[in-house]
């Protein structure tokens, strides 16, 4: 496993998961940084965190287990941000 | 996931008319209401839904795909139309580019897990140089059936 950088580890609280549209709302605020994000699911490959389709290929269903690392200068702040989104349950039920 | 036994050849659309994303959601489910899929009530119903939908963020996921769907209860089982478009479609997608293939999903509430791998299995096509240039490629719904046979073969 990649360890670079510093990560996090937290369980989706939205019932729908990481569908479409929340990882367009990832995607969009993990792009405000530059720090490298990465996302993996249940122990799974990591894939891009911006990239819409490395996250919806992932699909991680409503109360999985995800991995966010990031690396890079800003990488606490991308980190906290990433972090309260997935927490916030993307503004959905 | 057996993609190609979801998916039936007559509700795949290899001709979309339309050049811009109502039109061609419209499109599909005419067809899949002449299939006898689904009432005219429920075509209506499902047509506001995905619009609705589309109005809190495109479904055009890049790389020429897009995936509107909707949750509805009207269906036993998940229903997946796969549309085609030759020029392209307007699609507002996050990466900017026209859309040829469009996946239209719609799911019941009960049914969510097997959305999500449609959504998984087709986000894994567009992601993939080879599979993508063969979607990209199809011109007929044969041509459709057995690109989703390949894949699930070479699997």
């Amino acid at each position: 496993m990649n360890d670079g950088g510093v990560s996090r580890e937290l369980i989706l609280r939205n019932r729908h998961g990481l569908h479409v549209r929340p990882s367009g709302q990832f995607v969009t605020v993990a792009n405000r940084f530059r720090a490298e994000v990465y996302v993996s699911v249940e122990d799974g490959e990591e894939g891009n965190g911006k990239s819409m389709l490395d996250l919806t290929a992932r699909a991680a269903a409503g109360g999985a287990r995800i991995r966010i690392r990031a690396v890079g200068p800003d990488a606490e702040e991308a980190l906290a941000a990433l972090c309260e989104l997935v927490d916030s349950g993307f503004g959905e039920d | 996931m057996h993609f190609s036994k979801l998916v039936k050849k007559k509700n795949i659309v290899a001709d979309l008319q339309g050049t811009e994303r109502e039109g061609v959601l419209r499109e599909m489910l005419a067809r899949l209401r002449e299939n006898g899929e689904m009432s005219e009530k429920d075509a209506d119903q499902i047509f506001s839904g995905l619009m609705a939908r589309e109005r809190l963020g495109t479904t055009g996921i890049g790389r020429g795909i897009a995936i509107p769907h909707v949750r509805f209860d009207g269906l036993k089982d998940l229903l997946v139309a796969v549309g085609r478009s030759g020029p392209g479609v307007d699609y507002a997608a996050v990466d900017g580019g026209k859309v040829k293939v469009v996946f239209l999903v719609v799911t019941p509430a009960a049914k969510q897990d097997d959305y999500l791998a449609v959504l998984r299995y087709v986000s894994s096509i567009a992601r993939d140089d080879y599979n993508n240039k063969l979607l990209m490629g199809a011109q007929t719904a044969k041509d459709f059936v057995e690109i989703f046979q390949d894949i699930e073969e070479n699997d």
